[in-house]
This record gives C-alpha cells, sequence and structure tokens, in this order.
C-alpha cells in the first residue's frame, strides 16, 4: 500500500475513533447546551461555513496569522544571521529570548489591548510567541549544514554564491520549512485565542467570544474545530511542500 | 615538489607534530601509514589549507582535490551531481563513475547507497576536478574487498596518466603496497619518519 494512503486512512481512522468516543461522551452528559452531539456540530459547521460573515471573520483571521507569521519569519531569520555572525549577539539575545517566552499570554493581550486596539493586539502577541520559536528554528536549519561540508567547499573553491544556493539554501531551507508549518499552524491557533480575549471584530475568535455569550455551544464547537482544521491543513501543506522542494530528505 | 619542514602542530596540549619533516614527489602517489591518532589526517587537513599550523609547506599547487573519510557528499545531490557540483566542465564525469563502479548508482543520493558506494563517488569527484595534488583520507575502508583490486588498478591508472600527485592516508599495509610509489611511516606522538 502506497504510504501515503496509508498516513490517510491512519488519519481518517483516528478521526472516527474521536467523533465516536465524542459521540458516547454525548450519550452520557445528556445535555446538548454542555456538550453537543457530533452531528449537530458538523450540521452547524455546514451552516457556519455558508454563511458570508464567517467567510469575512475567517479571512481576517488568516490574513492576521499570516502577517504574523511573515514578521516574525523574516525577523528571526535576519536575527539568526546576525547571531550567527556574532557570538555576543548570540548571547545577548538569550535573556531577551528567555523573557518572551516566559511571558503569560494572556496577561501581555490584557496589556496589549490598553495600547493597541482589538485588531492589531492578537498581532503583536502572536509575534511575541511565535518570533522566539522560528529564531530557534532558523538557527538549527541554519546548522544543519554540516562544518565539513563547508570543509568540502574550501578545498574545492566552491564559490560563495553558489555554496548559498546549493548547500545552505537547500539544507537549511528544508529543515525550516518543516519547522514554519508547525510555527504558522501555531500562529492560527494563537490568533484565535488573542481574539477571543480581544473579541476583535470580524474575526474567528470574535465569532467564538460571541457564540458563548449566546451559549450556542454548537457554533462555538464547530468554529473551534473549524481552526483545528485549518492547524492540520497547514501542517499537511508544508508537509506536501516539503515533499516537493526538497525530495531528497524523504530518503535520509 | 612538495616540502613539509619544521612543521608544529598541537590540540592544546597534545602535540601531534614537532619538527616534522617530509618531502613529497611531484606526480608520485605517496601512501602515508601510521598507527591511529599519529597525525596522519591533521597533515592531509594542513596541506589541504583547512587548519592552521606552525612550520613551512612549500611547493603546494593551486588545484586541491581531498577525499575525505567521512565523503562528504551533499545529501541533496545525486552522486552525479556531486560530481558535476565541484567540476561543471568536466565531460567524463558518467564514464569515471562508470569506471568505479556506480553506474547504476549515479542518479541517486548519498544516504539510498552503502558506504563504499558514497566513498567511490568522493573519488570520482576527487578526480573530476582535475586537480594537481590528490588528498585521500582512508578511500579504501567502506570499499568491497572483491571491488578493491580492480579499482585500486583502475585508479592507480587514472592517477598515472592525468600525472597527479596524490597522497593517501591508509591503515591497510597491502593497498599501500598495490597502490603507493612511495610509503612513509609516522610514528605516535611526534611524526617523525
Amino acid at each position: 500500500m502506497n504510504k501515503y494512503l496509508r498516513k490517510a486512512l491512519i488519519y481518517l481512522f483516528s478521526f472516527i475513533v474521536i467523533v465516536i468516543i465524542w459521540g458516547v461522551a454525548c450519550e452520557i452528559v445528556g445535555n446538548d447546551y454542555v456538550l453537543p452531539s457530533p452531528w449537530e456540530t458538523f450540521a452547524k459547521l455546514g451552516d457556519v461555513i455558508g454563511q458570508k460573515n464567517f467567510r469575512t471573520a475567517y479571512g481576517n483571521t488568516m490574513l492576521r496569522s499570516l502577517i504574523s507569521f511573515a514578521i516574525s519569519l523574516v525577523a528571526a531569520l535576519f536575527v539568526a544571521t546576525l547571531s550567527k555572525l556574532s557570538r555576543i549577539l548570540r548571547e545577548m539575545i538569550v535573556p531577551v529570548l528567555a523573557v518572551m517566552r516566559s511571558l503569560p499570554t494572556m496577561a501581555v493581550i490584557l496589556m496589549l489591548l490598553v495600547w493597541l486596539n482589538p485588531g492589531t493586539a492578537p498581532i503583536a502577541v502572536t509575534i511575541m510567541v511565535i518570533l522566539p520559536m522560528l529564531y530557534t528554528s532558523a538557527l538549527a536549519a541554519f546548522d544543519q549544514v554540516d562544518i565539513e561540508l563547508i570543509s568540502m567547499c574550501r578545498v574545492y573553491k566552491v564559490p560563495v554564491l553558489k555554496r548559498i544556493l546549493h548547500v545552505y539554501l537547500p539544507i537549511s531551507g528544508a529543515y525550516l520549512v518543516s519547522e514554519s508549518g508547525a510555527a504558522l499552524a501555531f500562529s492560527v491557533k494563537l490568533m484565535v485565542s488573542a481574539e477571543v480575549l480581544s473579541n476583535t471584530y470580524k474575526s474567528l475568535g470574535g465569532m467564538i467570544s460571541q457564540s458563548k455569550v449566546y451559549m450556542d455551544m454548537p457554533e462555538m464547537l464547530a468554529l473551534t474545530m473549524f481552526a483545528v482544521a485549518t492547524g492540520v491543513a497547514i501542517e499537511l501543506l508544508f508537509g506536501l511542500i516539503q515533499r516537493l522542494l526538497f525530495r531528497w530528505r524523504d530518503y535520509d | 615538489m612538495i616540502r613539509i619542514q619544521q612543521l608544529y602542530k598541537s590540540y592544546g596540549r597534545e602535540v601531534v607534530f614537532d619538527n616534522y619533516n617530509l618531502n613529497i614527489e611531484d606526480n608520485k602517489i605517496t601512501c602515508i601509514m601510521g598507527p591511529s591518532g599519529c597525525g596522519k589526517s591533521t597533515l592531509l587537513n594542513i596541506l589541504a589549507g583547512l587548519i592552521q599550523y606552525k612550520g613551512s609547506v612549500t611547493g603546494l599547487p593551486d588545484r586541491i582535490s581531498y577525499v575525505f573519510q567521512q565523503h562528504n557528499l551533499l545529501p541533496n545531490k545525486t552522486l552525479l551531481d556531486n560530481v558535476k557540483f565541484v567540476a561543471p566542465d568536466y565531460t567524463d564525469a558518467e564514464a569515471l563513475m562508470e569506471l568505479l563502479g556506480l553506474r547504476e548508482f549515479m542518479h541517486k543520493y548519498p544516504s539510498q547507497v552503502s558506504g563504499g558506494q558514497r566513498q567511490r563517488a568522493a573519488i570520482a569527484r576527487g578526480i573530476a576536478y582535475e586537480p594537481d595534488l590528490l588528498l585521500m583520507d582512508e578511500p579504501f575502508s567502506s570499499v568491497d574487498h572483491n571491488l578493491k583490486l580492480q579499482m585500486l588498478q583502475d585508479l592507480r591508472r587514472i592517477i598515472k596518466d592525468k600525472q597527479i600527485t596524490c597522497i593517501v592516508v591508509t591503515h591497510d599495509k597491502e593497498d599501500a603496497e598495490i597502490f603507493a610509489d612511495k610509503i612513509e611511516v609516522m610514528e605516535e606522538g611526534k611524526g617523525k619518519k
């Protein structure tokens, strides 16, 4: 059996198991306001997807997530490159990263809401969380290029541009693409959480927040499921990009 | 002639070479033998310009190839593309790889082939670069015994035809006797002959 088909069947099987457990739990609870059934949630999901305001909200959330991710990636690559060139800078960044990693996300969102508006505060907090992750990944990606390969390039007098294009970019890039998929999926998750707290207008998080106000559990679950599906789709997409661009890694 | 005079090299407190002298004749294959840790690979790294040292090394040519012990092939390129990566103008890459028994494997990635096949690809890369000096660090250690004798003879013929000066580090006396014009034996500690 094709290994991708096998993987898809395993994913499908785990999804069915989750839905069965959810259905059983729903029967045990016996209260749709507390835990709606999978069927009711899927029906609601279909309804929600058909609404124009959902599509606008989803688009806004994805756009914010992409902006946060893009800014974080560019900044992480820039700082990681400088860190690679300067050991002092690399050491100076360590405590900054430690602080950024330790920041309580919820508290930061509440503070940012004072300084920024509900549309930009989620972007800022997502950058603050994703940037250190991507910086670490970028440094690790640079380290993927074995020092022995650099020695080989030196002996054979390979020009710098050729080294960048044929050695650094493919080897570091392959690692960074796989890490970026996880980081972008995490950005979406964070963005939705930040939007819920900020009650951002016309956003997926804002819609979830509204569902909570009206105690519309099926809608809340349907929107959450959609956010989860988006994260999974992003990781699968990046996995596919990696397989297409860096086929050689399949054999590693 | 490559002249190594009063060579001194240490790693921290561990002295690898202390006043070491060696002459390498042009267009000859010189095998360097000696116990592990006596500085054989360090000597090749010095000649390849990869590490700092004290002393004098003269007569080094401009074009140097190095067949590393760990092959150092790019994982993102096929064996043939690895050869072409350092020698884009070399037209006989495929024929050379065939000669080294890599016809069926030249379009495979390094991770898809055995250690011996990687080592042979690294040798092909070293020759395709058309060097004046070819350095090889234990190049036959992973090569299948049945293939080795023919390969040593073919490789020797190519090196002689192309008039390449070659320095080979090996621990195998039999390989050295078949392959080399001259054998240098290094002693542990001070790199004395």
